[in-house]
Formats: C-alpha cells, sequence, structure tokens
C-alpha cells in the first residue's frame, strides 16, 4: 500500500494546471488588464493569426494561461516552432463547438478567419491531452473560440495598426451591444489588412474580414444565435530558394516569385482566398444540471494560388537551376558563369522574373490547332500562351451539426459528450488566369505529349481533346474530394480535494472518395468518376488526474491511446489525374503520455513537463512540382513512424509588484523511427517512379523546426498605465526535413561504403542556431472616464538577424553523384519588423 | 443599435470597396523584332566562311518553313528550315517552340554561324528574340532524292527535307530500335536501296520513339540531311511518315548452308529422297537438283520445288528477279521458273496457279563445265504485282538417261 502511494506520488497524478475543464477556462484577454496575464509577453498577438502561410497551431494559443505555451506560442512562432513537435493537425480549432479543421489537409487555417482577432481572442485552449467537455481533441491539444454574442464584451472598439510584416496597415473596428432589453446581443467586427509591398519585396496584402453574430435569449432555457464571417483576402507569396540565390542578391529575403511588368512589379503566387462560415447555435439550459448547446454550420467559398506554367518554351523562372550560375561551374564554362553572376547582380530581369519579356513571347507564336475542341477539321489559329499565369483552386462545401452536453452527476462528477458530423466536399481545378497576351492555351500536357507517340496520352480530358483554353476556362484537370465523417465523444471529470480525474473515450467514422470530373488521357480507365470509397472506424481513449501535494505543489499525468483517420490529401496517388488509392492506407495509432510538476505561488509559477508521444502507420505524402518533369512529382509514404519525446518548462515570476519575469525552455528529440515505403509517382505517367522502396528512416531528425527552444523575458508594469518589456529567443537543433529517396537502398547503389557520396547522400542538415530579441511596450489613457486610448508598440528581432534559416527541404530531386547540384532549398526569418496599434475604445 | 448600423454599414461598404479591386496590371508595349537585311538561305550559308566561326551583329533576316521540329523529342533544341534556295540547321538556346509547317522569320543578330563537323549551322539561336512566326501549316514537300543523289551533293542538301524511294533498314525485321531509349543513346541505322547505296539514320536515344522497332520493309523514307564529317546523317522527323511496308529485296545465296532460311520452302512432291532440292559445296553454296540414280545410271520420275517466301508487292512499281544457274551432264530435263499469286506458301504448289517464265530466262547451256555460272537476266514481276506474290523453281524428273544436275544460286527479287 506504501509502496503504491509511493508510486502515485512518484508518477504524480495529473495534469497540467490547464487540463482540467474549469469552469473559468474561458479567458477573454481585456485589453483593459493588458497587466494581467502572462500572453501580454507575447510580441505578436495582434498578429499571430495573419501568418497564413505558416498555418502554426502555435498561435492558437496565444490566450492559454499555461506558462510555457503562451511564451511558446508567441515568442518561437517566428522559428517556425512546433509545440512537442506535432503537426498542426493534432490539434483541433473550433468556433462555438464546431471545428474548424480542413478535413482534408487535418490542419486549421487562421487565414479563413484572419483579421477577426477582436473575436479570435475570446478562445479556450488547451495543449496535449486534456479533459474537453467541446470535444475528444487531437494529442495537440484544442482551441474553441467563443463567438457567441452575449459573451462578448460590450462596447466598441477601433484600432488602426502600422506594421511593416506581411501588411502595412490594419484598419479594425468591433462592436457590441451585449445582452440588451429587447434578450437580444449582437456583435459586428471587421477589419482590413493592406499592404503595397509587404515586408518581403514583391509581396503584397489586401485583406477584408466581417463577422456578424447575432443573439436572442428566448428565455432562461433557450437561446438562439447566429455567427457567420468572413475573411477575403489577395496576397502575393514568397518564395523560398537555393542558398546561391541569397548569395547572389545578397537578400536573404530574395523572392523569386515577382517580376517587372510594364515597370510594375508583379507577383506570379497570388493567394486568393475567401471561405466564409455562417453557423446557428442552439444553447439550452435544461437545468442547472445539464446543458445542450447544437449547432448547424455551413462553410463554402473559393482557394486559390497563381503558379506560372508554359508551354514549349524556356522556363522563366530566375532561380531554375539552369538559370543560376552554378550551372555553368564545369571546366570550359567560365565565361558563362561570369556572364551569369554578372548579370545575377546587376540586372533586375534576371534576378526577378521578366513578364515584358513573357508577353513579348507570346505576342508572335503563330500556331494552329488542328481539330481543336474535339472537332474534326476545326482549325484554330492565333497566337498560342507559351507562358501562363494559372491559378490552383480548392473550392469547398461543408455543412454538418454538431451537439455537446454537459451533465452535472453529483458534486464529484461531471459528465459531457457530444456527437458531430461534417460532410464535405473540395472542387479541385485549374482556371487559367491570365494568357499573358496569347490568345489562347491548349489542354495538354507537355511532358505527355512528348513521351508517348499516342496523342491522346497527353489529353487532359479526352473527352474534349486539344481543347482550346481562354481566361476563366477550367483546365488541367478536375476532380472533387468528398469527406464524410461523424465523431462522438463522451467523458466523465470528478474533483475531490488531492485529485482531479477525468476519463475520456471517442469513437468516430471518416469515409472519403475521389470523384473525377474528366477523363485524362494517361488514365483513361481510371480518372472520371467516383473512386473506391475509403472508410475508417476510429477510437480513442484518455485519463488523467492532478494529484494536489499541496495547493502550491501538485503532479499531473495524462495519458491517451487514439486512432487518427490518414487525412484525405495523403490517401491519394496523384489525385490530379486518377482514381487511386495508396496501397496499405491505415490509420494511424497514437500513443502519449506527459507527467508535469507544477509549482502555483502568487509570486512564482512554474511547470515542467516531460513527454513521449509515438505516432505510427502514418501517411507521409508530399507533391512537389518538378522542373525537369514539368510536373508534379507525388511521394507517398506509409507505415512512417514518428517518436516525440522531450521536456518543457515554463516559468512566471514576480520580481516585485511592477517586474515579471518569464522563461521557457524545451528540449525536444523528434524522430523518424521506422523503415517506411515509399512510392513516388508523377501526375503525367502512369510509370511510377519508384514502387515500394524501403526508406532507412530510423533515427532520422523531424526537420523543419528547432527541436529546442529557450526564451527569457522582462516586463515592467508601471501603476501610470504603461508597461515596457523585452524578451529574449534562442533556438537550435533544426534540420532540413530529409529527401526520403536519398535513404534508399537504391540510392546507394553502384557506391561502396567509403565513397564520398555515401555520406552526402545520407546525411542530414543540421541548421545552425538563431536567436532573437523583441521589446514592446505600451500605454493606455483613459479620458472623461468613458473612452480609453491605448497604444501598443512591438519591435521584433531588434537585432536585425538576417541570416538564421528557419527551415527548409532538401529538394526531392537529387543527382546521386553530385548532391550539391540541387541543393536544399532553405527559408530564413525576417529581419527587424514592428507592429504599432493604436486602439479607440468606449 | 443605431450606432451599430450605421457603423457597421460604413464597415460594410469599405470592406466591398477594398476586396473589389484586385490588381491590374498594364500590358506591356509590344515588341517586335527588326527585320534589317532579308537573305535568302542560300545567302546566309554563303556567309560563312570555312575555318571560322562567324558572329553575326546586325539585323539579317531569314525566311523559311519549318521542316522538322522537336515534337518527337527525336531534336532538342534545333530545328531545321528551308526556302527556294536550300536547308538551314538552326540550334536553340532552348526549346525552339516552332513546329513543322511554320513560317518563321529568324533575325540572326547575336546568333554564331559555324560548321561542326562539316554540318552548317545557326547557333545560339534565341526562340524569342530572334524568331517571329508568321504562318502557320506552311508543309513543305520533301524533293524526291536517291541515295547516290544525295552523296553526290551533300552540300547542298544538308537541312533540307527529303524522301527516298524503294529504301529499306539493312537491320530491319531483326526487332532492332531506332535508337536505345533505355540508357538514352543515340545509334545510327543503315538505309539501303536496290542498287545496295547505303545512307546512316541517326536516331536520339531521347526520341519517343527510339524503343520502336525498326520497319522490317522497304518503302518511302522521309527525313531531314544533316552531315557528319564525311558523311551525310537523315534524320526522322516521325516515324508516321515512313511507309516502309513492302517487301525488302531478297536475296538467297544458300551460304548459310540452308534451303529454307528466309523464309524459303522445298515441296517435294514424288521421287526418292535423292530428287529432292539439296544443298551444294560447304564453301559458296548453292541449290542443288538432278533425278540421276546412279545405280541404274538414269533418271527416275519425280517432282520438287523450290519456293520463295511471300513477296508483297503491292506498294511495287516494276518488281523484277534474277538468280544465277549452271548446269552438267545433260541439259533435261529443264528446271522451270514460275510465278504465282495465288500460292498460300504452305499447300501443295500444284493447288495454286503458276505462271511458266522459264523461256524468259537466259539458263546455261554448257554441260561439261560447272564453272559456267549464268546470270538469269532480270525477269519481270510487274504482270505479277500482288500482296502475296510467289516464285518457285520446279523441278520435274524424267526416266530417261543424259538426265543433267542444275544448281541455281544469288537469288535476288527487287519488289
Amino acid at each position: 500500500m506504501k509502496s503504491l502511494k509511493l508510486f502515485l506520488v512518484v508518477l504524480g497524478v495529473v495534469v497540467i494546471n490547464q487540463s482540467f475543464a474549469q469552469s473559468d477556462t474561458l479567458q477573454a484577454i481585456d485589453d483593459d488588464t493588458l497587466t494581467r496575464f502572462v500572453p501580454q509577453f507575447s510580441t505578436t498577438i495582434e498578429q499571430l493569426d495573419d501568418e497564413s502561410e505558416n498555418q502554426d497551431v502555435s498561435g492558437l494559443l496565444q490566450s492559454s494561461r499555461d506558462v510555457y505555451t503562451s511564451i511558446a506560442g508567441f515568442n518561437f512562432g517566428v522559428a517556425r516552432f512546433r509545440i512537442r513537435g506535432y503537426d498542426s493537425d493534432n490539434f483541433t480549432a473550433m468556433m462555438n463547438g464546431v471545428t474548424l479543421n480542413d478535413p482534408e489537409m487535418g490542419r486549421a487555417i487562421w487565414a479563413y478567419w484572419g483579421g477577426l482577432n477582436d473575436i479570435t481572442r475570446y478562445q479556450e485552449s488547451k495543449s496535449g491531452i486534456s479533459a474537453s467537455q467541446l470535444t475528444f481533441g487531437g494529442i495537440g491539444g484544442y482551441s474553441n473560440i467563443n463567438a457567441r454574442a452575449s459573451s462578448q464584451r460590450k462596447g466598441t472598439k477601433i484600432s488602426y495598426a502600422l506594421a511593416n510584416q506581411t501588411y502595412d496597415h490594419r484598419l479594425m473596428f468591433t462592436t457590441s451591444t451585449g445582452m440588451m432589453e429587447n434578450n437580444l446581443a449582437v456583435t459586428v467586427s471587421g477589419s482590413m489588412r493592406y499592404a503595397n509591398e509587404g515586408y518581403v519585396e514583391g509581396t503584397f496584402y489586401r485583406g477584408a474580414s466581417y463577422f456578424l453574430s447575432v443573439e436572442k435569449k428566448f428565455n432562461d432555457k433557450h437561446s438562439l444565435g447566429f455567427v457567420g464571417y468572413g475573411s477575403p483576402t489577395v496576397s502575393g507569396g514568397q518564395s523560398i530558394s537555393v542558398q546561391e540565390a541569397y548569395d547572389l542578391t545578397g537578400n536573404n529575403q530574395y523572392n523569386s516569385f515577382w517580376g517587372y511588368q510594364a515597370g510594375e512589379k508583379r507577383n506570379s503566387r497570388i493567394r486568393n482566398t475567401h471561405k466564409p462560415m455562417m453557423m446557428l447555435n442552439h444553447y439550452f439550459t435544461l437545468n442547472d444540471k445539464t446543458t445542450i448547446n447544437s449547432s448547424l454550420f455551413y462553410s463554402f467559398g473559393r482557394g486559390g494560388q497563381t503558379r506560372l506554367n508554359w508551354y514549349d518554351a524556356a522556363d522563366p523562372r530566375p532561380d531554375y537551376y539552369r538559370n543560376l550560375p552554378s550551372y555553368y561551374s564545369n571546366p570550359g564554362d567560365e565565361a558563362l558563369y561570369e556572364l551569369y553572376t554578372q548579370l545575377w547582380q546587376t540586372d533586375v530581369n534576371t534576378q526577378q522574373l521578366n513578364f515584358d519579356q513573357m508577353y513579348f513571347a507570346n505576342s508572335k507564336n503563330l500556331h494552329s490547332v488542328v481539330d481543336a475542341n474535339g472537332v474534326k477539321g476545326n482549325t484554330v489559329t492565333g497566337n498560342r500562351a507559351k507562358y501562363i499565369i494559372e491559378e490552383y483552386r480548392t473550392d469547398h462545401s461543408q455543412y454538418g451539426f454538431n451537439s455537446t452536453f454537459t451533465h452535472q452527476l453529483n458534486e464529484k462528477i461531471m459528465l459531457s459528450g457530444g456527437l458531430n458530423g461534417s460532410f464535405y466536399k473540395s472542387m479541385n481545378f485549374k482556371v487559367m488566369n491570365d494568357l499573358l497576351g496569347a490568345d489562347y492555351w491548349v489542354d495538354v500536357d507537355r511532358f505527355a505529349e512528348r513521351d508517348f507517340a499516342d496523342e491522346t496520352a497527353a489529353q487532359s480530358n479526352v473527352e474534349v481533346p486539344n481543347r482550346i483554353v481562354k481566361v476563366g476556362d477550367k483546365f488541367g484537370y478536375d476532380y472533387d474530394i468528398n469527406i464524410n465523417t461523424i465523431n462522438s465523444f463522451a467523458q466523465a471529470e470528478g474533483k475531490t480535494e488531492k485529485i482531479d480525474w477525468y476519463v475520456g473515450l471517442t469513437i468516430s467514422n471518416t469515409s472519403f472518395w475521389r470523384t473525377g470530373n474528366v477523363k485524362n488521357g494517361l488514365f483513361q480507365d481510371n480518372s472520371k468518376g467516383d473512386s473506391e470509397k475509403k472508410s475508417f472506424l476510429n477510437y480513442g481513449i484518455k485519463t488523467g488526474l492532478i494529484y494536489k501535494i499541496t495547493g502550491r505543489h501538485l503532479v499531473g499525468i495524462n495519458l491517451a491511446f487514439l486512432t487518427v483517420a490518414p487525412n484525405s490529401r495523403d490517401a491519394f496517388v496523384s489525385p490530379r489525374t486518377r482514381n487511386q488509392i495508396v496501397d496499405n492506407l491505415k490509420s494511424e495509432i497514437n500513443t502519449t503520455g506527459d507527467i508535469s510538476y507544477m509549482v502555483r505561488y502568487p509570486k512564482v509559477k512554474t511547470r515542467l513537463t516531460g513527454f513521449y508521444t509515438s505516432i505510427k502507420d502514418k501517411t507521409w505524402s508530399r507533391s512537389f512540382f518538378n522542373d525537369e518533369y514539368n510536373t508534379f512529382i507525388n511521394y507517398m509514404m506509409t507505415g512512417v513512424d514518428q517518436l516525440f519525446t522531450g521536456i518543457e518548462l515554463g516559468a512566471e515570476v514576480n520580481i516585485t509588484p511592477t517586474i515579471e519575469a518569464t522563461g521557457a525552455f524545451t528540449m525536444g528529440d523528434y524522430i523518424y523511427n521506422s523503415r517506411p515505403v515509399v512510392t513516388i509517382s508523377q501526375d503525367n505517367s502512369t510509370k511510377l517512379l519508384a514502387e515500394n522502396k524501403i526508406v532507412y528512416f530510423e533515427n532520422y531528425k523531424i526537420g523543419g523546426m528547432p527541436q529546442t527552444a529557450a526564451s527569457l523575458g522582462l516586463k515592467y508594469s508601471s501603476p501610470k498605465f504603461w508597461f515596457a518589456g523585452a524578451n529574449f529567443n534562442y533556438f537550435m537543433d533544426a534540420y532540413l526535413e530529409a529527401n526520403p529517396d536519398r535513404r534508399t537502398e537504391e540510392a546507394l547503389a553502384g557506391f561502396v561504403s567509403t565513397d564520398p557520396q555515401v555520406e552526402k547522400l545520407l546525411e542530414q542538415t543540421k541548421l545552425d542556431d538563431g536567436y532573437t530579441i523583441n521589446v514592446f511596450g505600451g500605454k493606455s489613457w483613459r479620458i472623461k472616464r468613458k473612452y480609453f486610448v491605448r497604444i501598443n508598440i512591438n519591435v521584433n528581432n531588434v537585432l536585425d538577424k538576417k541570416d538564421y534559416a528557419t527551415g527548409g527541404f532538401e529538394q526531392l530531386r537529387y543527382d546521386k553523384q553530385n548532391i550539391d547540384r540541387f541543393p536544399p532549398k532553405v527559408g530564413y526569418m525576417y529581419g527587424r519588423t514592428y507592429f504599432a496599434m493604436v486602439s479607440f475604445s468606449f | 443599435m443605431k450606432s451599430i448600423q450605421k457603423y457597421s454599414l460604413i464597415l460594410f461598404s469599405t470592406i466591398v470597396v477594398l476586396t473589389s479591386c484586385t490588381k491590374e496590371y498594364d500590358t506591356p508595349t509590344n515588341r517586335t523584332i527588326p527585320v534589317g537585311n532579308v537573305l535568302t538561305i542560300a545567302e546566309v550559308r554563303a556567309l560563312h566562311v570555312p575555318g571560322t566561326e562567324t558572329r553575326i551583329t546586325q539585323d539579317i533576316t531569314v525566311y523559311g518553313v519549318v521542316t522538322a521540329d522537336e515534337s518527337t523529342g527525336n531534336l532538342y533544341k534545333e530545328t531545321y528550315i528551308q526556302d527556294e534556295t536550300g536547308g538551314l540547321y538552326l540550334r536553340f538556346t532552348t526549346n525552339s517552340g516552332v513546329y513543322i509547317g511554320d513560317s518563321i522569320r529568324v533575325n540572326l543578330n547575336k546568333t554564331k554561324l559555324l560548321r561542326y563537323n562539316q554540318m552548317l549551322q545557326v547557333d545560339s539561336v534565341h526562340p524569342d528574340n530572334n524568331v517571329t512566326k508568321i504562318a502557320t501549316q506552311q508543309f513543305r514537300t520533301p524533293e524526291l532524292v536517291s541515295i547516290s543523289t544525295l552523296k553526290a551533293n551533300m552540300e547542298s542538301y544538308q537541312g533540307k527535307l527529303v524522301q527516298l524511294d524503294g529504301v529499306f533498314f539493312i537491320e530491319g525485321g531483326l526487332t532492332k530500335t531506332y535508337a536505345d531509349g533505355v540508357n538514352k543513346e543515340s545509334v545510327s541505322r543503315i538505309l539501303q536501296d536496290a542498287g545496295s547505296n547505303q545512307i546512316d539514320v541517326r536516331t536520339s536515344g531521347y526520341a519517343n520513339f527510339a524503343n520502336d522497332t525498326l520497319p522490317a520493309g522497304s518503302g518511302t523514307f522521309i527525313g531531314v540531311v544533316a552531315q557528319y564529317n564525311s558523311g551525310l546523317q537523315l534524320i526522322i522527323r516521325n516515324p508516321n511518315e515512313l511507309k516502309m511496308t513492302g517487301s525488302r529485296p531478297i536475296f538467297k545465296d544458300f551460304n548459310d548452308q540452308s534451303l529454307t532460311s528466309g523464309g524459303w520452302t522445298v515441296q517435294h512432291i514424288s521421287g526418292p529422297s535423292y530428287t529432292e532440292w539439296g544443298i551444294f559445296a560447304a564453301t559458296n553454296s548453292a541449290a542443288k537438283i538432278s533425278c540421276y540414280n546412279s545405280g541404274t545410271s538414269s533418271g527416275v520420275a519425280s517432282e520438287s520445288w523450290l519456293i520463295s517466301p511471300v513477296i508483297n508487292l503491292s506498294s511495287s512499281t516494276s518488281p523484277y528477279f534474277n538468280f544465277r544457274n549452271v548446269v552438267r551432264y545433260g541439259l533435261n530435263p529443264q528446271l522451270k521458273v514460275m510465278v504465282s499469286t495465288n500460292y498460300d506458301g504452305t499447300s501443295n504448289p500444284n493447288t495454286a496457279t503458276w505462271v511458266d517464265l522459264t523461256s524468259q530466262a537466259t539458263w546455261d547451256t554448257d554441260i561439261n563445265s560447272w564453272s559456267t555460272w549464268t546470270s538469269s537476266g532480270n525477269l519481270s514481276l510487274t504482270p505479277y504485282i500482288s500482296a502475296t506474290t510467289y516464285i518457285a523453281f520446279q523441278h520435274i524428273g524424267i526416266n530417261a538417261s543424259g538426265v543433267g544436275t542444275w544448281e541455281i544460286d544469288d537469288i535476288g527479287i527487287n519488289p
């Protein structure tokens, strides 16, 4: 008995402070009380959601009360840090209990509700496995935005922000009535974000957002709410490139995506998204013990990303390897090497895209298409486009329901549960965005055309061969992905003097299939119509407890075992062209556990956690545009096992009533620990480039994020309503994501172990350490006891360090004999940036 | 509520305004390539000073029609153009982007004129900066030539589109491919005409037909003419243009000690085994037949046929054949040569209709020597053009004294 007690103590019970379903977890972070919570330490609280490209979950945790997660969320984001190394699809984002994660990729995409910071800051967030009355959650945790009108703070706020990051200007407006005498509550919010040119040259930003929440209280038992929002955004993209391009331009933010057109900068990669969401919420309080909240939701909209394409013409991308001096590094090419180096250093049309030249090429490419549009004898003559801008569209529609209940069984035990269903369909196709002065494009695949003597093989749509494509026409590919999920969970949680505990269960069903809308010339038998329907039954169990040694010292433990259906995005071999499902597709198996020790004094709050997570049978899929084949190359690995172990330490110390110090530290080891099987296909060929190759991936690091990071911060809060602070962040142990194909027997074939190529092929690049110093400050005024004016200023990376590579990947294309021929692509952290905001509220 | 409505109205209208303005870009001003001096292809070719590499630094324009393009992958960053004065080989900095039938204007400024292994070429042509397409589908008819004419006029045929009739690949029918598409290596195959003139056909390992089997037959070949040092190489534009389905010339010399190799058959209808067709001599072999019975020193009755493989003459215009023969010991029985267009290749030849051509051939008449080989002369097959023409040698043994022994050799059939 004694030993059991000891065991329990040692194991430590329970959870991190936030793992409980405390009623006060829902934190409305109030600008009035800027000094109240750790999160204000953030230098990025106002901008996190704008990092739409990263779609990093860490930002979701902004209002977490947990010391560690809040610091990590605010300060490590710039280094692409991921809490515990998890992919963001392990994190559930919700609004009013409705899951917002994209069913196809599994992750939540912040850009869809970007610019609504005044609303999204009201959220309940928990990291890792925890108790929740809203969802079973993923191993990464969850976050729920409370968009209920009656919960919004009454008042009106107008703010303007000036920045030099993704955007330069932001105007935001929010007003909430609170529950009015007529039992109606209304919240309206909207914002505009704009940059003619962002921090990175050639980028721009035009975003708007709108939000409306209305709630009608019928009686003490019933309230009905409506929420609708959207965030139409158009922005120009930033590339990541090879080191040579950064060196030649002397600019680590070199962006190969833009070029001049008639003297004006034009970006070739424009993201244009608008995916509105609307929901009806019914809040039902049966009695003081039981509540049932139910929602119906509908979401739809467009996702678009433009890209250059070309037909029978030179690759226009400036950093294409043949357009770089290094391509001419062979003996005899010295003159060309010199020429290209010089051009790269002096000629903007070499450094960047040259739209004028593309227009020129298109303007005199007279061509006749015989039997155009599949009509015999129909010859179309005109300038055929050599270069175009096409838009990859991922439109969607989704509807569903969600219902959760809570029931206080007795003083000690609370029951909760829920059921939700989602019916999702994405529409994937290309649209001609700009013919760059030409008359038409022909809907054929250049590579297939050259590779196969049979002319039908090259047709994107054999039912309309030699189709003439004009601006606005769909072409290339056209398919739908359908995903239906039904998800249920149940939970019991309890509280005693010494122990808080919970147990949760989930069971769900996911099914998905592809519907091809065109018959592709290469895959005539399996491109049109419905694919096989894949169905996965998944379940999970979680439990945790907190043992209160004293009220100040607590030990927590959380355990979970769950299976997760593979993401449909990973499930299809080349979905753009065919109905082919990856062999051996399985649910992944997640096993996770963490143990924490927490100290809570008024002046000192710390948490130390050790965690262990295993993800088995993951399907890993990447689709890369390969310039040699001028098509997408698809890598599909199955049987990928990952192991995440590490510690987290967070501390918050009030040195004096006005000076607060915070610290966060994590050291992780995130690795692959299996030998997966890889199959490599290309969109425009029936040939598999590789089939069932064994990848010797054990002990390779999971790349793309620092596995070790630390942060130290100091903040002074004056009683006279101003504050200032700084923090220092250090990042290390980041690796480039490894190319699986290089770690196969086939890649090493022909070499003996002493050959230098072997080590080159196998080694994984570790990135240099990096650090940032951020400073921030603010002041608020109260005018006539009624109006508030506040100013906030954050300066990130004060030292303007521009040489920290935050991530990248080894190119999937490689030359065995000369690995440096296709060097990795890396991205660098921004230099000094600022964000200054003034707000006015009443 | 009122204030909210007001604010929201203002807000939403600004949002609408903002989002409705997507970025618009000006169209760049249209540029055209200057024309300058216009030269014919022959004049451009004449610009080249032997032994030099000329960088052209002024606006010189040449017009031509594209006669070969990269669409099959047999050409790479290169093309051939032609006008009334000749052909010209252009090498591009990237994909040419021009197609057969395009009528193009090429400004030669900044290109180089040089000879590479004797092939005159315009090098470093930029597809956008040097080339303007002015019309399409101006297909040029290939010039019908013979291999010997090509070889005698290499310079004037360089870069031109030509057609050869009655030619075949020596390695055709042996399941050989145009090139090595697996290792992506170029291969030369030899094209031959009825007069045994030969010329190389060079195919890239990157051509999409590299791994296709060479046509086995004889017929029409179309390609462009390239020169490599002192020899010519023909380049196929598209194997679909090759109509090499006719029977290639058949030549039977029996040196492989086989009567039946190459699809020949022997039909022994009657008589003892020594009256059947056989092989004479281990070297310089020939086919031999006799009805002489050494036991009785007399002939015996017999019937034995030596029959050609099927000859497809459907695409022939004036086919003919010939052979050599020698006879000894006696002129009788006379060996007969016949032709049929309804034989099936396997049955008793007497079931088919045969036309006797014996009288049209020249036969040896000296019965005292094996050295008096006599050429039959050309026997026309024109009256017997069909897809299933056979020729046959028929020997009818007779029961008589003084019978002879016939030998035939070097049977040549020219479709």
